[in-house]
């Protein structure tokens, strides 16, 4: 009797699936990063820009950015097999070498990430900048975003998957 | 024969590429056997992967051959070499 898949080897398969093969190359997965890093930016804009909106147009504004950041995300992690999140046993050796290797760069840019963040953090209280409210809800809210999706990034824009 | 290179040297030799023509297998039927994704059975054919002990012994017991027959330190004579002497006549 054959087991059944489990829950990882059925995501395994999905990100493997091979009618995502035309997103599997260096140009489309630089343009999926690009479109998520503008995700981002959009999303920092409509967060600094709430006060001036009406609140229907932000939660509407919000949640189209929302899709677009699920869809182009999930796009990368098709493009990069999501060998970057999928558990080592559902990866042979050398994805388990590559899966390795991102977690180590991703580990040196969200090092440099976090330290930017407290940085601006700190400044954004200091009485010469005294930034308004919105920032200091933009930059942990993009920082969040940005440390979740790094190992995508460093797989998508470094590795040979 | 493909070469590893790293850093300008060379790891290893392999002919996984002619037996696995030989056998008239696909990478992905190849892969299967072996326990591992098919794009790895790509690379290991290009010389862009090093396999562990257990991958290397795995494939040459799926391809029925010893594992000096399709991994080896040092480079493998041709095919045509091994069958024919220098006169060209049949070993």
């Amino acid at each position: 009797m054959t087991a059944s898949p489990t829950y990882q080897q059925r995501r395994a398969a999905r990100l493997d699936d091979p009618s995502m093969e035309r997103l599997r190359n260096p140009r489309t997965r630089r343009l999926l990063a690009a479109g998520l890093i503008l995700v981002l930016v959009a999303e920092a804009v409509l967060i600094g820009t709430a006060a001036l909106m009406p609140v229907w147009v932000f939660v509407g504004g919000m949640l189209v950015l929302i899709v677009a950041l699920v869809v182009n995300l999930g796009g990368l992690k098709a493009s990069t097999r999501g060998v970057e999140e999928l558990p080592p046993e559902v990866l042979d050796e050398r994805q388990a070498q590559i899966r390795g290797l991102v977690y180590s760069m991703s580990y040196r840019v969200l090092s440099v990430v976090f330290v930017i963040t407290v940085a601006v953090m700190l400044l954004a209280q200091s009485a010469w900048w005294a930034a308004p409210l919105e920032v200091m809800v933009i930059i942990p809210v993009i920082s969040w975003q940005l440390i979740l999706t790094i190992p995508t990034f460093v797989t998508a824009l470094r590795m040979k998957v | 024969m493909k070469k590893q290179v790293q850093d300008e040297q060379p790891q290893f030799y392999t002919r996984l590429p002619v037996l696995r023509a030989e056998r008239g297998m696909s990478r992905k039927e190849l892969a299967e056997l072996a326990g591992v994704h098919y794009q790895t059975i790509g690379y290991l054919e290009r010389g862009e992967y090093s396999p562990s002990l257990v991958l290397a012994l795995r494939i040459a017991a799926a391809l029925g051959v010893p594992l000096d027959a399709v991994f080896s330190l040092s480079p493998f004579s041709s095919m045509a070499d091994q069958l024919y002497n220098t006169e060209g006549e049949p070993r």
